[in-house]
């Protein structure tokens, strides 16, 4: 029964000396802050990825720009924010063409800088779009590549114990090690156990990620498209008149 | 400067809205830590059972063969000591017979691979154990075997293979069987030894297979004397009543090799049982002495002590430890008698055959730190 007794993980937890329990502290800790990150991160995620259908769908639903632009109340993410950076961008520097003259025509070199500018806009935009989504995954990545090396850190250190005491006992059994290196690599177990979800997770993440700002850069590259369609419609008709 | 300031704004509500939005993830990762937590601490209890039969696996890799042979073998022989002291004749035949038993194990023992050797040795203790179980059950063999007499016909292939062996050994084979002729008629024995033969073929034809059978047959030169033995015993018994199948003498000779090989290999499948149960059963006792040893601290080394353990077979409890030969420290054998009663109860003994258990009546423990690995 004390054999039983001293090999439960609860028994070789508490056994354990005082660096390897702050080992397991320590990685108690990153396992915590890993599964909150993943658990943010796939909400806000998944999040991301409903908006950004919802956006595109309305967005080629045929709406008027001003409809769309005055139905997104205040946009703070996703494409919505892409497009409302490049669209505020552009009425303002429109409105500042038409206030200076009644009814001037933008002359191609001033549509050329007026689209650069929006570009611009929506570029600051997108970059910002792309620091909210790849936001945490840092922490997630140095996570998943520390912890292995914590644990391993306190099996060493618990085997050298165990080591240290074997050297005292005059008769070297299996049993009388075999708790010891137990409860040593309890450590390590725990500090795969924190990095196995975190590394999945840091790829899974980072992959839609990516996919998702080249989603958001698609969109930004047709809307941008479209606003110089716009313009140069503009200008032409404004020649002929 | 006004989209500075919108720009702020955005940043301060969505670090707001990414404050709140952590409310849920960290619930979520709390509630999984504990539940991971708690599936440890509830899955615990229910493999406590495993872990028990994993100890006994752990016992034999751990448990010193060599030390559990010798207490099996120092058992034996003082087993067999008392019985050959008493006055009877048939006690008297066997002791000859043993020793041309054991003449006869070294023989062929240098005769075979050193392999074979021994895994012969092996068997020789097992026959040994046999041997104590057939004596009991003596009398009831003997009924069997008069009811089925002339009943089947294979006695004579096993004659055919008896003769191939025959030829190697027949000069101690027929020593053996003037012995026996000096108390008794060869032509009753030869009857008494023809219905043995037959009982065993039988019993041989149920239990085991051709195979099997046939390398029984060509190792068991060894253990031939221990079955011959057995069926001088029956002969004596049934010389009466089998008074008319008598047969010349020579073809005597030639049947009792074959009642013993017969009845020898019935005594290999017995042996072979109780011998596997009593070396687990062994290995649980040593295992169970060695978890239970504190050794005493500052002993020197090189210190050896046998202690004389007696059991009840029934229940496994402890009768007595007695130290046989002191280490010559007194608190070195004090400890090994400890650990002895310490782990006195030994439950397991009771679920094994009655004829294993005879064997734990009395042994042998030798304690030596030495020799733990």
């Amino acid at each position: 029964m004390d054999v039983e007794d001293s090999m439960s993980i609860v028994a070789l937890v508490t056994n354990a000396s005082l660096v390897v329990k702050l080992v397991m502290l320590v990685l108690l800790v990153f396992s915590l802050v890993s599964w909150v990150l993943i658990f943010q991160r796939a909400i806000s995620m998944r999040r991301a990825e409903r908006d950004f259908a919802g956006f595109e769908a309305r967005f080629w639903s045929g709406i008027d720009l001003n409809d769309l632009n005055r139905e997104q109340p205040e946009a703070t993410e996703g494409a919505a924010h892409v497009f409302q950076a490049g669209f505020k961008a552009f009425n303002r520097l429109r409105a500042r063409l038409r206030g200076s003259e009644d009814q001037p025509p933008p002359t191609p070199k001033q549509a050329a800088s007026m689209l650069l500018e929006v570009e611009r806009a929506m570029r600051v935009a997108l970059s910002r779009e792309e620091a909210r989504l790849t936001h945490h995954l840092p922490i997630l990545a140095s996570i998943s590549s520390s912890s292995p090396y914590i644990g391993l850190f306190g099996t060493v250190w618990g085997i050298m114990g165990s080591f240290q005491t074997l050297s005292d006992a005059e008769q070297a059994t299996l049993a009388t090690v075999a708790p010891w290196i137990a409860e040593a690599l309890i450590a390590t177990a725990m500090g795969l156990f924190a990095a196995i979800p975190a590394v999945i997770a840091y790829n899974r993440f980072t992959s839609a990620s990516e996919r998702l700002i080249a989603a958001y850069r698609d969109f930004a590259e047709e809307f941008h498209t479209i606003l110089h369609r716009s313009v140069v419609a503009r200008s032409a008709a404004s020649a002929k008149v | 400067m006004f989209g500075r300031s919108s720009d702020l704004e955005e940043e301060l509500m969505s670090r707001q809205s990414q404050e709140a939005k952590f409310k849920l993830p960290v619930i979520l990762a709390v509630l999984l830590h504990l539940g991971l937590v708690a599936a440890l601490l509830i899955r615990w209890p229910s493999s406590t059972p495993e872990n028990q039969s994993s100890s006994i696996v752990h016992a034999t890799l751990i448990s010193t063969e060599t030390a559990t042979d010798q207490a099996q073998q120092l058992r034996d022989s003082q087993q067999g000591a008392p019985r050959q002291s008493a006055p009877q004749q048939d006690d008297v035949q066997r002791e000859a017979q043993q020793q041309a038993a054991a003449q006869a194990a070294q023989e062929q023992a240098q005769r075979e691979a050193a392999e074979q050797a021994q895994r012969e040795a092996a068997e020789q203790a097992a026959a040994a154990a046999a041997e104590r179980q057939q004596e009991a059950e003596r009398q009831q063999a003997a009924a069997e075997a008069a009811a089925q007499a002339a009943q089947r016909e294979e006695a004579q292939r096993q004659q055919a293979e008896a003769q191939r062996a025959a030829r190697e050994q027949a000069a101690r084979e027929q020593a053996a069987a003037e012995q026996a002729a000096a108390e008794k008629a060869a032509a009753e024995k030869a009857a008494a030894e023809k219905a043995a033969a037959e009982k065993a073929a039988a019993e041989k034809a149920a239990a085991e297979k051709a195979a099997a059978e046939k390398a029984a047959a060509e190792k068991a030169a060894a253990e031939k004397a221990a079955a011959e033995k057995a069926a001088a015993e029956k002969a004596a018994r049934e010389r009466a009543e089998q008074r008319r199948l008598a047969e010349a003498a020579a073809a005597a000779s030639e049947s009792d090799l074959a009642q013993a090989i017969g009845s020898e290999e019935q005594s290999i499948a017995n042996a072979r049982q109780s011998a596997e149960a009593s070396n687990s059963m062994m290995n649980i006792i040593r295992h169970a002495v060695e978890q239970s040893w504190i050794k005493p601290a500052g002993s020197p080394p090189g210190l050896v002590a046998t202690v004389r353990v007696r059991l009840l077979p029934a229940t496994g409890e402890l009768v007595g430890a007695t130290l046989q030969s002191s280490s010559g420290n007194a608190s070195f054998d004090n400890s090994a008698i400890q650990a002895v009663q310490r782990a006195a109860p030994f439950r397991e003994l009771s679920q094994l055959p009655s004829a294993a258990q005879q064997q734990f009546r009395s042994f042998v423990l030798t304690f030596n730190p030495e020799d733990v690995r």
